[in-house]
């Protein structure tokens, strides 16, 4: 599915003072290909990643991923959207921490109301690819963070989604694991046709990504390799 | 004529009762209420009989109340004296007042018309002291009463009662207690006119008034832990009256006194509004041999020769007097035993024992004086 | 550090919060308005006792009473004529209702104003335009009362107006001839409670004769009294006015201090709360404490700026609360002294009466309480590690470590508190005293007993729940700090609701069935004459001839005066069909009627409480009778509801040697069949003269009266229970919006990952319902304790009632179900909330 933003504009109330974020922002993400958007921190990232999911919706603009109109859904149906095509995977990891790994994976489907039998084998199929499927009992507190963005990582796949975002993946792990991670996410990405977008400031990522974009002005600009390593 | 002193009881009472609950404060000035105000405050008095016509007294019943008047009282005073000399004055007397002339309905045996009050008061003039108390209660159910045969008076324990040939006084209050044994040794003495005693304007401001002049007394007084022997003379008045007073009488000065010689006097002036002597006055004297002579008000004069201030109730009453009687050649000067024997109960008069002094003549008697 | 800059920090973080700070004070404000409302009820009902009755005698030493309420008027003139006491006063005094002043129950007193001068010191003062002329109507013919000035003018009532006196079906119409008006604030309360006449107009009014009811005397000393008793006649006794007063006060007594027990409850809860919201706070701000410990804040210093914030909110609570108690306060006078009215002795001034201990005693309650829940959290606080050395979830694993140390110590305390209710029950308070120990060990219990509770329910059931509902469990067990904290007062509230909820059905029941079989009849037929008394004997056989009439009870009850107990109904029967049940007996129970034949008598349990007779063999009590003090041989003790100072039952021939009664003053009719109860009236109704003044009432009317008044005894007691409750819900409405706040980023994770609003709100009420419901269940043996300590010791001993405890699998249901609910409830507003989360925020905290 492809990612149409046209004409984008957010505001951000900070109390008094107003933040724009995106002016008239227009992009397309190509179904199928990993796009880093880099840039300093709090210059629009995770907004971007939010406004995608439909975590948040634009003031002006549309956005549109394949045929549905994200940006004129609903709560709900953005809830219910995000949750059938959308796949996360955050720099805190954001596992929940009273649920096991296995259950943690399985959330998302329970909450979509998927069948048990459906899910669970895709469920393990997968922490077996991240080797954890020993692990599947185990509470969240009880892993290294790499594990636990690994668990993320399958929990963001366990739904078949279309698009994958993540939010600084590697941002909370030393820089081998990080690698690690970086692999996974754009090698599994890869072997499953999704589409990814990643927000990052680490440039290893880069190295893997299909293309690179950046925020400049409030607008999404587009950075050939060689602006970024010059 | 010591009538006011019921008015104005009952004034107090109807006041304290009927506007205010009931109450015994210790009575402040203001609560006190003026004589000639408690004597001019109407009662519904027109059913009541009145004395305006002489009537011929019989005993022992007109010892006994008369219901039908609005107001009685029955009057002892006396001086005594311990062997060695010692001088007691004592007062007792017992009041009726009729609150109304209305036959009384209800079934209550509490239902009564007839209210009863006494004073009681003894003078120590060795010790400079004086005592009085009050007792106060209605005719029901035997806690108050007269009556003629067998002679008695009382409210509560305290009494007067026949006993034999002898009265007897029985009263106890506050520290001191009074028990008297008195025997007449002269008959009795109808005032004014065959006992009608004329005292204002109207033809029926009189009372029926007779005295029993002189009593030999004897018995015991205690005064705290003290119990004296004593003997000497008293003097009875029973009166009873509808409206006997003018309504602008301020009050009156009366005076009785035992002589040596065996003679007894008794003098009464009302004063009218200013507190002068308004003309109306009266008195008697009797002889050793029971005889006795009826005094008009040109017969006597008396004169105010000293002014005693009460330190209790600031009011200034009369402290010593000369009284003439030329018929009887007597001119006797009258002195207080003491000075403060007055009563500050609910309201205040003055009634002490008092020296009587003449040329070659001398005697104890009482004084009472009214609307100070 | 400067501690000033600490506390600013501290309540920025709590302005953050407004509605949970708001919460927290509402929570102090109604433990402290709990108690305060209870100490005003209690102190007012002493109060208006005083006012209705001490006051009124204040200055008399003694009075001379009758063996039935009445002495002859003789005595008073013998006491005067013959010993000369002339403090003496006599008295008709007798309880009335005022149509004209909304039928409002007053003391009509008969006195003899005279009298009065030598004793009561009741200084008023005379009004202008009132002439003497007026007494003699008083005393000769006129039926003139005096009336309140402020009751008179409360009311629109006018001198010369007319009033209407009500006593029993008589209604006798007077005049205002005038009031009571005293300078003195204090007179004119006791005022407003009486409704004074003329001896003699009392005792026209109320038929007495040529008796009274007593007289008032003041007496310097012993001899005197002693010669008094020599003088008086058989049955009249001399008594000492404050000790009798004392013995009718102690009355209620009990019944108070139960009252003062549940607003502790309600306090108790509060304590709860408080360190709940304190505890969660500090948590809150681990990581700024942390921080403020590693820039060099000391422990000291920490501890005493949570203190500090903490003392602020108390004082603003407690001074709420104190506003707020005054206001409940006043509704629960009119309650409690409506219920010592019903129950006790008749208070005819109610008032309202403030004083400042009463408040100091609330509002320290209130601080105490406050410092007492926040000294763990500020212990907690002080404990802070700085940031550096942090490491996750540390609170929590502290608490596991202590977890058996609770659990013991809990156990230990309630097995303290069991000991302690067996042994000694003598003191008062100690059951109380038992009870909150109970439900602090319980408490202390609370978080093993829940970890426990929650791997069960787990265990039981991992297959066939779902992530979200053991989510839902886990998340109970994660944050077992304040979750237990949650639902210990979740349970303490429930268990109350349980105890109380035990406590009036057995006793409701137990009320109905002495109804049914104690009093029994289809129909009752009584005289409501107070003057005359006796129903005709040709009434019994008219009625006994009817062909519906299956049988008739018939007797008379008589009020007699009792010095331990003030009051007490004698009964005598000429025939019984009651059946009784009986607490003791001296022998079995069919030989009973053969022994109140030999003249033993039956009594009461409150009679044999009040009189402290041993439920043994040869058991005997003195009365006092009309011949002098009697002492009689008890044959049984009865269980009996009804209140004052117990019944007596003798049989006809000592009612008629030592009372002088052998009237018929009531009877219970017995039909075949209870449909005919309705004809049955009518036709009875048609033996009765117009003239006689005789109640027909069916048993059902008569049940119903009496339900009413049990009903609105434990009004207050359910509106505590209600308080209770309040206090309960705002905890937990507190601690569940707290919970929230933690759980933020979880649910921004939720949401994040697809879950719907609606969805995120269900997880967050399943948390609260199964908090709700393991609180339910934990409830239910506390509960079951309480209502066993409130019906066996409390009752028995304040009301000296016993009953059976009548338990029903619904009661438990419905706790259950209740607890669960209101936790349920109290989640849905932070249910919302959450669904609102925002999820971009949420995620990148941490």
């Amino acid at each position: 599915m492809d990612i149409l933003l046209s004409h984008i504009s957010k505001t951000y109330d900070d109390n008094k003072n107003k933040r724009v974020v995106f002016r008239d922002m227009t992009a397309k993400f190509t179904s199928g290909l990993f796009c880093v958007i880099i840039g300093k921190s709090g210059v629009g990232k995770s907004s971007l990643l939010n406004l995608i999911s439909g975590i948040d919706i634009p003031d002006k603009g549309i956005i549109q991923i394949g045929d549905a109109g994200v940006s004129d859904m609903t709560d709900t149906q953005r809830t219910i959207f995000r949750r059938k095509h959308i796949g996360f995977i955050y720099q805190f990891f954001n596992l929940i921490p009273v649920l096991t790994v296995l259950e943690n994976v399985t959330l998302i489907c329970e909450l979509d109301g998927l069948s048990k039998k459906r899910y669970l084998d895709r469920a393990n199929s997968f922490l077996k690819q991240v080797g954890l499927f020993d692990r599947r009992n185990d509470y969240p507190d009880t892993l290294s963070g790499g594990e636990q963005q690994r668990v993320a990582i399958v929990r963001s796949l366990v739904n078949d989604p279309d698009i994958l975002l993540a939010d600084e993946p590697t941002g909370n792990l030393d820089v081998k694991t990080g690698r690690a991670i970086l692999e996974m996410i754009s090698d599994l990405a890869k072997k499953n046709g999704k589409t990814l977008i990643m927000a990052t400031h680490s440039l290893e990522a880069i190295d893997y990504a299909d293309a690179v974009l950046s925020v400049v002005n409030q607008t999404l600009v587009p950075l050939s390799k060689e602006q970024i390593h010059p | 004529m010591k009538c006011s002193v019921v008015h104005m009881i009952i004034t107090m009472v109807s006041g304290i009762l009927l506007a205010t609950g009931f109450g015994c404060s210790p009575p402040t000035e203001q609560d006190r209420i003026n004589i000639a105000e408690a004597l001019s405050s109407p009662a519904a008095a027109a059913c009541f009989e009145k004395a305006d016509a002489p009537i011929i007294m019989e005993f022992p019943r007109d010892a006994g109340s008369h219901d039908t008047f609005q107001t009685e009282w029955w009057y002892y005073t006396g001086n005594l004296k311990t062997t060695p000399g010692r001088h007691f004055g004592y007062q007792l007397t017992f009041f009726r007042q009729a609150l109304s002339c209305e036959p009384v309905k209800g079934a209550s045996k509490w239902r009564t018309q007839q209210l009863y009050f006494a004073h009681f008061a003894i003078t120590d003039t060795q010790a400079n002291a004086f005592f009085s108390d009050l007792r106060m209660n209605r005719q029901s159910i035997g806690l108050a009463g007269a009556r003629g045969n067998p002679y008695q008076v009382w409210i509560d324990d305290w009494r007067a009662q026949q006993i034999d040939d002898h009265l007897v006084l029985t009263a106890s209050g506050e520290g001191i207690t009074l028990h008297l044994v008195l025997s007449a040794i002269k008959p009795v003495l109808l005032q004014g006119n065959q006992g009608l005693s004329r005292k204002g304007r109207e033809p029926f401001n009189a009372s029926y008034y007779y005295s029993l002049p002189r009593l030999e007394t004897r018995g015991t007084l205690e005064i705290g832990p003290d119990k004296h022997g004593v003997t000497g003379n008293s003097w009875f008045d029973h009166e009873w009256s509808t409206r006997a007073l003018d309504a602008d009488v301020a009050g009156w000065d009366w005076f009785s006194v035992h002589l040596d010689d065996g003679r007894d006097l008794m003098v009464c002036q009302v004063r009218g509004a200013g507190g002068q002597p308004n003309g109306y006055a009266f008195g008697s004297i009797s002889f050793p041999d029971g005889r006795y002579k009826i005094l008009s008000a040109d017969a006597f004069s008396v004169k105010i020769r000293g002014i005693w201030k009460s330190p209790t109730t600031d009011r200034q009453y009369p402290g010593q007097w000369e009284i003439r009687v030329p018929d009887q050649d007597l001119t006797l000067a009258v002195t207080p035993v003491i000075q403060n024997q007055e009563h500050t109960h609910l309201f205040s008069y003055w009634e002490g024992a008092a020296r009587f002094t003449g040329k070659g003549i001398k005697g104890l008697g009482y004084v009472e004086l009214t609307g100070y | 550090m400067n501690q000033h800059l600490l506390i600013k920090i501290c309540f920025r973080q709590s302005r953050s919060h407004p509605l949970r700070t708001l919460l927290l004070i509402i929570g102090i404000a109604m433990g402290v308005a709990g108690v305060i409302a209870i100490d005003i009820a209690k102190t007012s009902v002493s109060k208006s006792f005083d006012l209705s009755t001490a006051a009124i005698t204040s200055e008399t030493t003694h009075q001379v009473v009758g063996s039935n309420f009445n002495i002859p008027q003789s005595v008073f003139t013998d006491l005067r004529t013959r010993l000369g006491i002339h403090r003496s006063a006599p008295v008709i005094s007798t309880h009335i209702t005022v149509m004209e002043l909304k039928n409002a129950t007053l003391t009509l007193m008969g006195i003899d104003p005279f009298s009065e001068m030598g004793l009561r010191n009741l200084t008023v003062r005379s009004r202008s335009g009132t002439t003497g002329k007026d007494l003699s109507g008083l005393l000769t013919h006129a039926s003139g009362v005096l009336l309140s000035q402020a009751m008179a003018s409360q009311y629109g009532l006018n001198q010369n107006d007319t009033i209407t006196l009500s006593f029993g079906d008589r209604q006798v119409q007077t005049v205002i001839s005038g009031f009571l008006d005293s300078r003195d604030g204090a007179t004119n309360a006791i005022f407003q409670g009486l409704i004074l006449a003329d001896i003699s107009l009392a005792q026209e009014i109320l038929g007495m004769g040529d008796d009274i009811t007593r007289i008032d005397l003041i007496l310097t000393d012993a001899a005197m009294a002693e010669q008094i008793v020599k003088r008086l006649p058989d049955g009249v006794i001399l008594v000492e006015t404050r000790r009798q007063n004392r013995i009718v006060r102690e009355l209620s007594r009990s019944f108070e201090t139960s009252l003062t027990a549940f607003s502790m409850l309600a306090l108790f809860m509060g304590i709860f709360l408080i360190y709940n919201t304190v505890s969660f706070s500090i948590t809150q701000r681990r990581k700024l404490n942390g921080t403020l410990r590693a820039l060099g804040a000391t422990r000291k210093t920490l501890f005493w700026t949570v203190l500090a914030e903490v003392m602020i909110y108390a004082l603003v609570g407690s001074a709420s609360g104190i506003l707020l108690g005054i206001l409940l306060g006043k509704g629960a006078v009119h309650a409690v002294c409506s219920t010592v009215s019903d129950m006790y002795f008749v208070l005819t001034v109610s008032q309202t009466h403030i004083t400042v201990p009463t408040l100091l005693k609330g509002f320290f309650a209130g601080i105490f309480s406050c410092f007492a829940a926040s000294v763990f959290p500020a212990i907690t606080a002080a404990r802070t590690l700085p940031i550096t050395l942090m490491q996750r979830s540390a609170s929590e694993s502290a608490l596991k470590k202590y977890l058996p140390l609770f659990t013991l110590t809990g156990m230990v305390i309630i097995g303290a508190a069991v000991f302690m209710l067996n042994f000694f029950t003598r003191q008062p308070g100690v059951d109380f005293i038992g009870v909150f120990m109970i439900f602090f060990g319980s408490a202390l219990l609370a978080p093993m007993v829940i970890l426990l509770f929650v791997r069960g329910l787990l265990a039981l059931f991992k297959k066939s729940w779902g992530s979200m509902t053991k989510m839902a469990l886990r998340n109970i067990t994660r944050s077992l700090s304040r979750t237990s904290v949650l639902i210990a007062s979740l349970m303490v509230a429930t268990s109350v609701y349980i105890g109380i909820d035990i406590m009036t059905s057995s006793f409701r029941c137990s009320v109905i069935d002495w109804v049914d079989s104690h009093i029994g009849g289809d129909i009752h037929v009584s005289s409501s004459d107070t003057l005359k008394r006796g129903l005709s004997p040709r009434l019994v056989a008219d009625i006994q001839a009817l062909p519906e009439v299956a049988g008739i009870s018939v007797y008379n009850i008589h009020r007699i005066f009792s010095r331990t107990s003030g009051e007490v109904h004698i009964f005598s029967y000429i025939t019984d069909l009651s059946t009784k049940k009986w607490s003791w007996t001296a022998a079995d129970e069919t030989q009973l009627t053969a022994l109140l034949d030999q003249g033993w008598i039956f009594v009461s349990e409150i009679f044999a409480q009040r009189n402290r007779i041993e439920a043994k063999m040869g058991a005997s009590v003195i009365i006092d009778t009309q011949t002098g003090p009697v002492s009689f041989r008890i044959a049984g003790i009865f269980r009996d509801f009804f209140m004052g100072g117990g019944r007596v039952i003798v049989n006809r021939k000592l009612m008629k040697q030592y009372w002088g009664y052998d009237d018929i003053t009531s009877l219970q009719v017995f039909l075949h069949t209870p449909k005919t109860v309705a004809p049955v009236i009518e036709r009875i109704n048609a033996f009765v003269p117009e003239s006689a003044n005789v109640k027909v009432v069916s048993g059902a009317t008569i049940k119903k009266g009496i339900l009413d008044v049990f009903d609105k005894t434990f009004l207050i007691t359910s509106a505590l229970q209600i308080l209770t409750a309040i206090v309960a819900l705002t905890g937990i409405l507190n601690s569940v919006m707290a919970l929230l706040l933690e759980r933020t980023r979880e649910l921004g994770i939720l949401r994040a990952c697809g879950a719907e609003t609606g969805q995120v709100g269900r997880l967050l009420l399943l948390e609260c319902g199964f908090s709700g419901f393991i609180s339910g269940v934990m409830a239910l043996p506390l509960g079951g304790c309480l209502a066993w300590v409130l019906i066996d010791i409390v009752n028995r001993r304040s009301f000296g009632w016993t009953y059976d405890m009548v338990t029903s699998p619904k009661i438990f249901l419905g706790a259950v179900t209740l607890s669960s609910a209101a936790a349920i409830v109290a989640g849905i507003f932070p249910a919302v909330r959450a669904g609102r989360t925002d999820i971009g925020s949420a995620l990148h905290m941490e």
